[in-house]
């Protein structure tokens, strides 16, 4: 019924762990979910307890012409993941190129998705537009997050895009410590700057999202009553709100 | 040693239902506090400072296409 695509501002921004996060946090307020990899590291599977010798993806099932979508599996009821699969660099630049040449092919799937979960969550990878493409803009996905971290890197690549901003794309602040001078300053600058854009709950820095991965589970499951859970569990909310208030401002349009 | 991040959202959501309830007209919120810490921040930072004056020129060239 709907998507959402979260992209990291920059690599290492913890978008994978966020992804897993969300996806439990929607899937415990009784949502069904599909979290998907595009990522070619693979990693999203880390969370989820699969077996680390799989090789299984979607990626890889379309380089090897098999069936992408015999790829998901069921972590919980109604909780599914479909891997990217373990591919080579040469091979993931080849279905990069098949990717662009095709945009097509991922925005027929994403709907094909849609239709069978209340969410799909994407995981976009760095520096692989047609891997990216059909999922942000006017006609990607119904939420369009990026990931930051309070540094003055993610600061830096967002000042200095020398574009707008895709219309309707929020930031998820991750990770945010605001016993770091700096970070509480950067914050203070950002909730002037990006008022409109920010999503209204940051995550804060817990280790519990990396103790979490190194029990191959999403925060939520591996620590429920952590801040980082907690902050999760909110955002999910959010999620829902923001679709329920579109579809709203769709009927009244109607 | 983690404190919730501020939202302004609700905030703002506050002043919204009392200029409601008091049946006041439209106005604009300036929040001079804030104003001052971001000033106080940008001055800590040169970098943040430099990023920021990137970012104001960016936002006035997209007003003034907006405007043209």
């Amino acid at each position: 019924m709907s998507s959402l695509a979260l992209h990291g501002v920059r690599g290492g921004a913890g978008t994978s762990s966020l992804l897993a996060g969300l996806g439990y946090a929607l899937h415990q307020l009784g949502q069904r979910v599909l979290l998907v990899d595009l990522c070619p590291e693979n990693l999203l599977r880390l969370h989820f307890n699969l077996d680390l010798a799989l090789e299984a993806g979607w990626a890889r099932a379309d380089l090897d012409q098999r069936p992408w979508h015999e790829a998901a599996y069921r972590v919980l009821p109604n909780l599914h993941l479909l891997p990217y699969g373990r591919v080579s660099p040469g091979e993931y630049r080849s279905l990069e190129q098949r990717l662009a040449q095709a945009p097509e092919r991922w925005a027929q799937r994403r709907q094909n998705l849609e239709e069978r979960f209340d969410w799909v969550l994407f995981d976009l990878p760095q520096r692989l537009p047609g891997h990216v493409r059909p999922f942000l803009g006017h006609d990607g996905c119904r939420l369009q997050l990026r990931t930051v971290n309070v540094d003055p890197a993610c600061y830096a690549l967002l000042a200095l895009r020398g574009d707008e901003p895709p219309h309707g794309e929020r930031l998820l602040v991750n990770r945010y410590d605001p016993a770091h001078p700096l970070e509480r300053d950067l914050m203070q600058v950002w909730l002037d700057r990006y008022e409109d854009r920010l999503v209204p709950q940051a995550v804060h820095e817990d280790t519990a999202m990396r103790e979490a991965m190194a029990h191959q589970m999403p925060v939520g499951h591996h620590a429920p009553h952590s801040l980082a859970a907690k902050e999760l569990a909110s955002v999910a909310t959010w999620c829902l709100a923001q679709v329920a208030r579109r579809g709203r401002g769709a009927e009244v349009q109607a | 040693m983690n404190t919730p991040l501020p939202i302004r959202a609700t905030r703002e959501d506050d002043i919204a239902n009392l200029r409601q309830s008091l049946q006041l007209p439209q106005f604009n919120y300036v929040d001079f506090s804030a104003h001052r810490e971001r000033e106080e921040a940008l001055q800590r930072w040169p970098l943040l400072r430099e990023l920021d004056r990137i970012e104001a020129a960016g936002r006035a060239a997209a007003a003034e296409r907006v405007g043209a």
